[in-house]
């Protein structure tokens, strides 16, 4: 089926969805459910479970996308935040700790068109190039609360330090994040480092 | 509690890394503070780039209908079926009473004399992406606007005039405001599409974006 809806911009889709379309709400799908179920396979580390984080994700774009309000920011944070918040409800309910690495992936064949596929490339090596400059105490309290799903204070615990220095690296890691990643949507040639 | 600490939580927040105490409590202290919900704007942002750094995976095929039905199952406790087929109108009829209430004019006719001389040449067109509409008369039309914020600085809004795949500059404008009217500066034949586009300061020949609000076809 042809999408009827590729060139409107994330947030006009969404108002779509506040309008009860459903064409727009598989279009979203189409856009990022295969980024979503990454995310939330990295985190559950179940299959089965990553399903019900997505499905209750996008249930959950659909309840709210009347409330999404465009001034506040980008259709694809707030979509990627459901995503993960469910993500990170969904390990903490189900006990899951697992932090060793994954399975080999399945295959990471996108659906979408090719270069919205070259696009997640480009965008998943300029992440990873950002959060590889980060230092290691910093990547590793990101790292950990974000795709394993750990809070502060596990994190503290886990790792044997106050809980006042996991917060802090969390913060001057994630500025620090922030500054290169706006940093290099700007440069004009890529970063050597 | 310092800045310090609050700015602390703001990461862990925006990582979803708090206690399920903590983050209740912070979402308190959000309600009441200015610069932490810029803060967390931003460092959601970036918490969701984190994201795009995991490589993408192919969900189970039947993944994406099993999500459709059940939205389908649900919508109807929340939403009359079939809303555009009512929401047109009164879509339309919001936004004027909306710039009525406000003393505006469109043309040089008052919207009360719109409505009431020629109620049968007036349409509305429901927009996607702001609230108001497109508001068509003959073969011209009006944007009207409500609860757009203000065009950051060095940037404008420009309206585009889309037809048959091409788009055409239709006026810039600065946003603002509780409801604006914009007339469009081109003629809007039968099947062309408003849309509007945040550009440079002064404006652009074509958009260099997509577009944020667009219309139904009028």
């Amino acid at each position: 089926m042809p999408r009827a809806l590729a060139h409107l911009s994330d947030e006009a889709v969404v108002a779509l969805c506040a309008r009860s379309d459903e064409v727009a709400l598989g279009e979203l799908y189409d856009r990022f459910g295969a980024l979503a179920y990454g995310l939330a396979r990295r985190t559950l580390r179940d299959d089965a479970l990553a399903e019900d984080a997505v499905q209750e994700a996008f249930l959950a774009i659909w309840r709210g996308a009347a409330r999404f309000v465009p001034e506040r920011g980008k259709a694809s944070t707030w979509i990627l935040t459901l995503v993960h918040r469910r993500a990170v409800d969904l390990v903490r309910r189900e006990q899951r700790r697992r932090t060793e690495a994954l399975p080999d992936s399945v295959p990471a064949a996108v659906t979408g068109a090719a270069d919205d596929e070259l696009w997640l490339r480009l965008e998943r090596e300029r992440v990873q190039s950002a959060l590889a400059q980060l230092p290691d105490p910093q990547r590793e309290a990101i790292e950990l609360a974000y795709y394993g799903g750990f809070t502060q204070s596990e994190l503290a615990e886990r790792l044997g330090e106050p809980i006042g220095t996991i917060k802090s690296r969390m913060f001057t890691g994630l500025a620090r994040l922030r500054d290169l990643l706006e940093g290099e949507a700007w440069a004009t040639t890529p970063s050597t480092t | 509690m310092g800045d310090d600490a609050v700015h602390d939580l703001t990461a862990a927040y925006a990582l979803d890394a708090l206690e399920a105490e903590d983050a209740r409590g912070y979402e308190q202290h959000l309600a009441g503070c200015d610069r932490c919900r810029e803060e967390l704007a931003s460092l959601q942002a970036t918490a969701g780039a984190l994201a795009y750094a995991i490589e993408p995976a192919r969900p189970p095929a039947a993944l994406r209908g099993r999500i459709l039905e059940a939205a389908r199952a649900e919508r109807p406790n929340v939403v009359p079926l079939r809303p555009r087929s009512w929401s047109r109108p009164l879509a339309a009829a919001a936004a004027l009473a909306a710039c009525a209430v406000a003393g505006l004019a469109v043309w040089n006719l008052s919207l009360h004399d719109q409505l009431g001389r020629a109620k049968e040449a007036l349409r509305g067109v429901p927009l996607t992406g702001a609230n108001g509409s497109v508001v068509v008369a003959g073969g011209s039309g009006a944007l009207v606007v409500s609860d757009l914020a203000p065009a950051p600085a060095g940037k404008t809004y420009e309206a585009w005039v889309i037809r048959d795949g091409r788009a055409s500059a239709a006026g810039t404008f600065g946003g603002g405001g509780r409801t604006i009217v914009i007339r469009l500066t081109r003629p809007l034949p039968a099947g062309a599409v408003v849309a509007v586009t945040l550009e440079r300061a002064g404006g652009v020949s074509q958009p260099t974006r997509k577009p944020f609000i667009t219309s139904d076809p009028v």
